[in-house]
């Protein structure tokens, strides 16, 4: 059993869910999370994020009889939900503030992650700064990529920092 | 009843807290068929020298009166190494201090042990560290057993746990904490919004850190731990010059209160992994196994077929060290038996 994930653009009316709904049941997958994406509606559709558990064969199975239901599919995956939202924590000390934070920011944006939470920690220029960092991406390899950069700009800028164990 | 002749090399805290807890194990080691009976103890400028035992009791009576152990009647001007030569013995228990970059005294006084033909037990992390290949090639030339449990994590079983216990296993990766000074410091730091500087002068005053504490602060005594580790579980052939070491000094309070305010602990935690050894601090989440307080130690195996699994204990100390080292020497007694 592996991690499906499916994005439908649903028209915005009664029995449209149920529609889908069905047909995951009928094929035996194991539905364990739906979601409206209303504030991405358009043209009276809304993109609908449907998850579930399944073979191989029943997550085709299933996107089969959504196009002949006549669902229009924008995105699906299978087997990659837990690369969907990846996240690392990890927190800087040193002259974070004075080497150029948005710099900092900006090349580790550029790795196809995005900084997802910061929080800091400022005692004045003349003493270490502390800044927690949580970074989000949506596969693994861009994590990766974000944080060998971030390895470099550290070494360059002389500061410490201290990675979430894995 | 077995009797197990042993030279004891080194009469500093490990040395004396040995003969302690063997004086206190007599009959305990006597009920088991097993007297183990120390022949010689090796000091810097001299020996003990008795093939009938050395009388512990006068030896740790002097070391408490803070007298040298030259005014014994069993006092011999030899040198550690020398006495290897001179007594008969089947077993040497090597716990000196030794230097982290060349392993000296320790690496020449396992090697003597060795070619006199004696097993060789040892807490002594940097002679270990620094020559593990040979040692171990030694003793297998000479076919004979050379056991450091207590060389990387004191009390903790690590080593026999891996070699007795999880046979099947294939270790993926190992981490953890090795060593209690920067635990306790970090531990300090955490709950008692302490500065750096103001905890390891707690410490110092406690006794948990030496007056230099630069082998814990930086690094190098946890990098030397997983050296050993390295090499005996994972068969790997590294040395110090490996490991990828930073210390926590650069750790500020800030930064262990921003950690906290997230859910998690600042840890020196020492790791084996694809990527290699290192040592360095780490977030390590809140609830993880691997965060435990004040000086303890903490040890997590990552295998294929029991998963996960986490040895807490402590991983120095006087008397807690001899779990390890009168492991080794009944593993030895049991040995010689068969």
């Amino acid at each position: 059993m592996q991690d499906c994930k499916l994005v439908a653009r649903l028209e915005d009316k009664p029995g449209e869910l149920s529609k889908i709904l069905d047909i995951v049941a009928r094929n035996k997958g194991n539905l364990f999370s739906i979601a409206h994406l209303r504030e991405k509606s358009k043209d009276n559709k809304v993109p609908v994020v449907v998850k579930f558990q399944g073979t191989e064969q029943t997550f085709k199975d299933i996107t089969a009889d959504m196009k002949k239901a006549e669902v229009e599919i924008t995105e699906k995956s299978f087997g990659s939900l837990e690369e969907s939202n990846l996240l690392r924590d990890f927190i800087l000390i040193g002259h974070v503030i004075d080497t150029d934070l948005r710099d900092t920011i900006y090349s580790l944006c550029g790795q196809g992650a995005m900084i997802k939470a910061l929080d800091f920690s400022i005692q004045g220029l003349k003493h270490p700064s502390s800044v927690f960092v949580e970074v989000v991406a949506n596969n693994s390899s861009s994590m990766e990529k974000t944080m060998a950069e971030m390895k470099k700009i550290t070494k360059k800028k002389e500061l410490l920092m201290i990675e979430q164990l894995e | 009843m077995r009797t197990l002749k042993v030279v004891l090399l080194g009469f500093g805290v490990i040395g004396q807290g040995f003969a302690e807890t063997l004086l206190n194990k007599e009959s305990f080691l006597a009920k088991r068929g097993m007297d183990l009976k120390v022949v010689a103890i090796g000091e810097r400028d001299g020996c003990m020298v008795n093939e009938d035992g050395v009388d512990l009791k006068e030896a740790l009576k002097l070391r408490k009166e803070g007298k040298p152990l030259n005014s014994s009647k069993d006092w011999k001007k030899v040198s550690s190494s020398e006495v290897l030569g001179l007594v008969e013995a089947d077993v040497a228990v090597e716990v000196v201090p030794s230097n982290i970059k060349t392993g000296q005294p320790g690496v020449s006084l396992i090697k003597e042990a060795l070619k006199n033909g004696m097993h060789a037990v040892s807490s002594d992390k940097c002679a270990m560290a620094a020559d593990f290949v040979e040692l171990k090639k030694l003793a297998e030339s000479k076919n004979k057993m050379l056991l450091y449990e207590g060389s990387a994590g004191g009390a903790m079983p690590l080593m026999c746990l891996v070699r007795e216990c999880m046979q099947i296993n294939e270790i993926v990766s190992v981490k953890g904490i090795l060593n209690g000074t920067t635990n306790y410091i970090l531990t300090k730091m955490h709950y008692g919004n302490m500065d750096l500087e103001t905890a390891l002068r707690e410490a110092q005053e406690l006794g948990y850190a030496e007056a230099d504490p630069t082998y814990d602060v930086e690094g190098i005594d946890a990098a030397a731990k997983i050296v050993i580790l390295a090499n005996d579980i994972m068969g790997m052939k590294k040395t110090f010059k490996d490991v990828k070491v930073t210390g926590i000094t650069g750790i500020t309070k800030q930064a262990v209160q921003l950690a906290k305010k997230n859910g998690y602990v600042i840890k020196l935690i020492a790791e084996i992994n694809g990527e290699g050894l290192s040592v360095g601090p780490k977030l390590v989440p809140a609830n993880s196994t691997l965060n435990v307080s004040g000086s303890l130690n903490a040890l997590m195996f990552e295998t294929d077929v029991a998963k996960d699994l986490t040895v807490v204990g402590r991983g120095a100390g006087r008397i807690e060290t001899q779990s390890a080292i009168f492991s080794d020497l009944i593993n030895i007694a049991k040995c010689q038996q068969q």
